[in-house]
Order: C-alpha cells, then structure tokens, then sequence
C-alpha cells in the first residue's frame, strides 16, 4: 500500500501518458494505473482526508467508510480487468478516456461533499462518451451524443437538486448527510439524477442503445462504473425509500421480456443489466441491514459477472465480427475456453449455487420476506427464473451451441483470455469463499446462504426453469431469433424528437424565419418604398435546439433554487 | 431472415440428463423435510412448489414475450428511415 496518495491521482496522470506515449509504453503504463490506484486506496485511513480549495470551495476529496472502500475496491478491480482486456487495442483515446473513466467513477464514491460527488458524476459522463466515439463511425456519432444528453441530464438535474438542498440550508458534507428525505427540498431532483444513471424505468433506454453500441472492450468499461456508482449513490443516500421498491421491482420485470426476443445478444445483456440493477434498487428501497448489503455485494458481484459475460461476447466479436444469435452458434468447438469462461458467468448471474450470485441475490429476497414484502418476492422469483433463461441459457446457447454458423472463429488474444479468467475465477472465488466479501460489506449481519433447503429450492427452481426452455424450443414455441428492431421507450424522443425537429423546422422555423423577414426586412424596405430581393433564411435544425433545452432547464434549475 | 431451426431433432443425451436431474430434484421433496421461509410457509411447503413455479415462469416469459414482439417488433433499421 501506498500512504497519501489520492487513489484517482494516478487515473489521471496514467491517462494523460498513455495519451501521448504508444507502444508497449503505453501498455505497462495502462496495468500500472489501477494497480497503483489501488495501492493508494489500501493506504487510505478511514474517515476524511484530502481536504482541497477549488475555486473558493472548499472541498473534501475523501470520506471513506465501508460503503466507499467497497465501491473503491470494487471500480479499482473492474479497471484491472478491463485494462487487461483491452491491452491490445491501438486507439490511445479510448485507452486515456478508460482510464479516465474509472478514475472519475472512483472520485465519485470517495467524495467527501456532493459538489466533489458532482464532479465526479460529470466527468463520468464527459469521459465515458469517448468511449463511446472512440469506435469512430456515423452511428456512433450519434449514438454517443444521445447517451451524453442523458447523462448530462441527470448532472443538471444533481446540481439543480445539491443548489435547492444547499439554498435550503442543507450541508453538503456527506459525513452530515446520511439519509436523505425524498419531501426535503431539492432532494427529488438528486433522486431523479440518480436514477438516470441507474436506468430507472423509461429512463434506461441509453443502456440499451449505448451498450451494444461501443467496441468490445469499450463496452466492458461501460457496464461496470456508470450504473454502479449510481447504485453507491442511491445505497448511501436513500436506503429505505419505499418508492425504490417498487422502481425496483419494475426493472427486474420488464427487461427479461426484451430479452427474450432481442437478437444483438450484447443487448440481451443490456436488459439483463438493468433486471440485476433492479434487484439491487428493491434491496436499498427494502433499506434493512440485510437488504441494503444484499444490494451492495449484488453490485460487487454483478460488476464481475457481467463484466464477465460482456468479455465473452466481446471476444466473440472480435474474432467472428458478430454479435447476433442470428449470426453466431457453434463456436464451442473453436473456442472452447471462451465457452467455459462464458458458462461460470452464466452459472454466476443465475445464481447456480457456488457461484457468486446465489449469496448477494438469497439475502435480497430472503430480505423482501423478512418485511413482509410476499408479492415482492414472488415476482423477484419470477425474474430470477427469467435471469437463468436470458442469461444463464440464451447467451451462451445462441453464440457456442444452437446450430453451427460456419463462422471462422479462434480463441481471442491472450490478454482477453486472461482478463476473462481473472473475472471467472472471481466469480468462483466469491461463490464458493462468500465470507471475503461479505466480511467487507457496510453492515455485520448474519446470514446462513447454505442450507441444505435453500440449495435445494434453488437447484430446483434452475433446473425446472431450464426443463422449461427445453420444451418450448422443442415444441416450436421458443421465439426464433429474428433481425428486428424493437421499440422501446426510446421510440417516444427519437420520433418525437423528430416531430420536435419538424416542428421546430417548419412552422416555427418557417413562421419565425417570415416574421423576422417582415418586421426587419419587408416593412422597411415599404415604409422606405424600396422594391428589393431578400434572400431566405435558412431553416434551424433540431439538433441546434437541444442545447438550448439543456441551457434552459440549467436556468429552471437556477431560478427554483432561488425560489426555495 | 430467422434461425428456426436451431432447435428441432430429437431430444440428445443431455436433454434426458436434465430430465433425470430434474426428476431426482422432484423427488428430493418428498424425502426432505424443507426449513420453510418466514411468510410463504403455506404456498412454499407444498411440495413441488419451486419445481412447478420455474416451469410456469419461463413458460408465462416466453409466451407473453411472443406477445410483446408483435406489439414492439419493427424492421431492423427502423430508426434510420
């Protein structure tokens, strides 16, 4: 361990060199990074330090409890393996923004006060979106520029919220805050920032347009800081919000429905994500002990098996090009390692006992009965028989097995193999060794997760469920794969968005354009008696208003925190 | 353009291993005596409750998904246009 050293210092001077250095410079200097981040957060003291001036602020840039260690630790171990994975890529701008990425995820769940917190949650945005360019096509242009919009969105909405609260009279320092009040002022706003980046329901439409979106490696960062630190955010600031549960219970229900009939299996993985997010927002809205480390270790380990089951499909695409079940199949025999690491994240994600998600998933639902919560926990049974079908069968099934695509594939480069390894081992670890996390987790609660009964109930559920699929694939019912789009919430402000655009284009584009001409032009030039040719002005473009709307909510926001 | 056929033939070896698993995971509730969860003992003690409950779950999925496709299902490329 390193004493003294801010964790995300190195973050930012490792990306800063892998920026400007290439070669195998770069790539000793991108492991390094997190490997020091970490030696400098295993040096940390618990409680505060690294209090900064900024611009008259004064901010406090660590305040580490269990809560933050965990997130801490967590990030700095997600950066290792994503590194290792994307060891071979050329492009010195998704390598530097990766780098800055975690660092920024890492910042925000060490903040002291929640203008550091705010930083932080903005820099995620900024950085993670040339992630998201860096694959440089047209698509992913675009692509990119709508995530933004949310994720600057849900920063607007933070400092609309921390302004309201701090005019109120409320601290800022997060040692002061502890559980925030929905009914206090400004704090609905922070919530709603919160559940941007957590993909509450219709809010989750960019992870499903970003995800499958970026590289393979790219997208393996992606999936664990953003929605993760969301997770922090809301585990630290409103466990016990009863409104969470049933936001919650939502996004564990929705997605595995998509997931079912969604090709692009990086999007099945997408909606996957957001059902394991709404676990963790039912056990924070629970708010119990129990619940709330039930939460917190379900983030821990959904980092790593998703991550896992990201790594896996982005091999596949790097050796095959594809990623739709439409495409793929038959890989096993090409890419045998690649599979098995696939199925320990697929046996990891459906809580197959031993396995890292059986403990983390039985104390959220063992925590919904707990309360009371019965219908609650017969929908998260539900879901969690709909995580085994879409991810515990669907992936691996349609990209190594179903029929055989002919696709020419070989095991991907050793970095990613390693990287992959590392997560499954993880995985396995955690399952089979529960008490080294769970010793860390932010409450001392015990739970039993073995017992006899519980590893039998579980055992049954899965391979019912599996029966399950079984029989309606071969009775025909199973929904073939099919080359389809499918609507989503996204529908509303994409074609709306254009219904805006043609309204903004044409009749007030248009009228606006025949007025100003008018009232500058034609009126005087007849007051004045002058005949002369007046050229049209050009029409304004839609994608010209959407700053425009940002900037006037910023001004909404201002004005309220006036108000109040 | 659709796959499916990925999933006729007869049923292979490892079909009829689930199936045997699945019959000992049955039976194994007649023989042991479950520690019942606080709150569901009723519905939850009934023997061959997770059994039936993962079955119908992914059948219920499956079927309201196909639903669901002919709701949300568009040409791919929909939003280019």
């Amino acid at each position: 361990m390193i004493e003294g050293l801010y964790p995300v210092l190195p973050f930012v001077v490792g990306a800063l060199l892998c920026f400007l250095l290439g070669g195998i410079a770069r790539k000793v200097i991108a492991i390094a990074t997190p490997v020091v981040g970490l030696l400098g957060l295993l040096g940390l003291p618990y409680g505060t330090s690294f209090p900064v001036s900024f611009f008259g602020f004064d901010l406090i840039l660590v305040e580490l409890d269990k809560l933050s260690y965990l997130f801490a630790l967590l990030f700095h171990i997600a950066g290792i393996i994503g590194v290792l994975y994307a060891l071979h890529i050329k492009s010195r701008v998704e390598t530097s923004a990766a780098l800055l990425y975690a660092g920024s995820a890492v910042a925000t769940v060490l903040a002291g006060d929640l203008v550091t917190l705010f930083i932080g949650w903005e820099m995620l945005a900024l950085t993670s979106a040339f992630i998201v360019w860096a694959r440089d096509s047209e698509k992913a242009l675009a692509i990119g520029s709508r995530y933004l919009v949310f994720q600057v969105l849900s920063g607007l909405s933070l400092l609309a919220g921390l302004l309201i609260h701090h005019q109120a009279g409320g601290s800022l320092l997060i040692s002061d805050l502890g559980v925030l009040d929905l009914a206090s002022p400004g704090v609905p706003w922070i919530l709603l920032a919160f559940g941007v980046k957590a993909g509450f329901p219709m809010l989750h439409t960019w992870i499903v347009d970003t995800y499958p979106a970026a590289s393979a490696t790219g997208t393996v960062f992606l999936s664990a800081f953003t929605t993760k630190t969301a997770v922090y955010a809301l585990a630290r600031f409103f466990p016990g919000t009863e409104e969470l549960i049933t936001i919650g219970a939502v996004m564990t229900f929705f997605p595995i429905f998509y997931a079912v009939i969604e090709n692009d299996l990086r999007k099945v993985l997408s909606y996957s994500m957001i059902n394991q997010i709404g676990f963790m927002v039912v056990g924070i809205g629970i708010g119990t002990e129990m619940a709330v480390n039930g939460a917190v270790s379900h983030a821990f380990n959904d980092v790593l098996f998703k991550g896992l089951l990201f790594m896996s499909m982005g091999a596949v695409m790097h050796v095959t090009g594809k990623t739709r079940g439409t495409d793929l199949g038959g890989l096993w025999r090409k890419m045998p390692i690649t599979t098995v690491l696939c199925l320990v994240g697929a046996a990891s994600i459906s809580a197959v006992p031993l396995f890292s998600g059986f403990v983390s998933k039985s104390m959220i639902m063992s925590a919904a009965l707990y309360e009371g919560h019965v219908w609650l926990w017969f929908l998260l049974l539900f879901a969690s028989a709909g995580v085994l079908e879409h991810a515990g069968i669907k992936i691996p099934y349609f990209a190594f097995f179903a029929h055989d695509s002919k696709l020419e594939a070989k095991e991907p480069p050793v970095n990613m193999l390693l990287a992959m390894a590392v997560g499954a081992a993880l995985c396995i670890f955690i399952g089979c060794n529960p008490g080294w996390l769970y010793g860390m987790l932010p409450f001392t609660v015990t739970y039993e997760p073995f017992t006899t009964s519980h590893v039998l109930t579980q055992v049954q559920l899965l391979l019912f469920a599996s029966l399950s699929v079984v029989v309606l694939m071969k009775t025909g019912t199973y929904p073939p794969e099919l080359v389809r789009e499918n609507l989503d919430f996204d529908f509303f402000y994409r074609k709306g968005g254009r219904l805006l655009g043609w309204i903004v284009d044409n009749p007030i584009g248009r009228g606006a354009a025949r007025l100003s001409r008018f009232i500058l032009d034609e009126a005087p030039a007849k007051v004045l008696g002058l005949v002369q040719k007046i050229p049209a002005h050009p029409p304004v473009h839609w994608q010209m208003v959407l700053p425009g709307l940002l900037l006037l909510l910023a001004l909404l926001a201002f004005l309220l925190a006036n108000l109040f | 353009m659709s796959h499916d056929t990925h999933h006729d033939g007869p049923p292979s070896r490892i079909h009829w291993l689930l199936v045997a698993l699945c019959a000992i995971a049955f039976a194994a509730d007649f023989i042991y005596s479950r520690k019942l969860e606080k709150g569901v003992e009723e519905i939850e003690g009934i023997p061959g409750f997770y059994p039936v409950y993962g079955f119908v779950a992914i059948a219920l999925l499956v079927l309201l998904s196909r639903g669901l496709r002919a709701a949300v299902s568009r040409k791919d490329g929909y939003y280019d246009d």
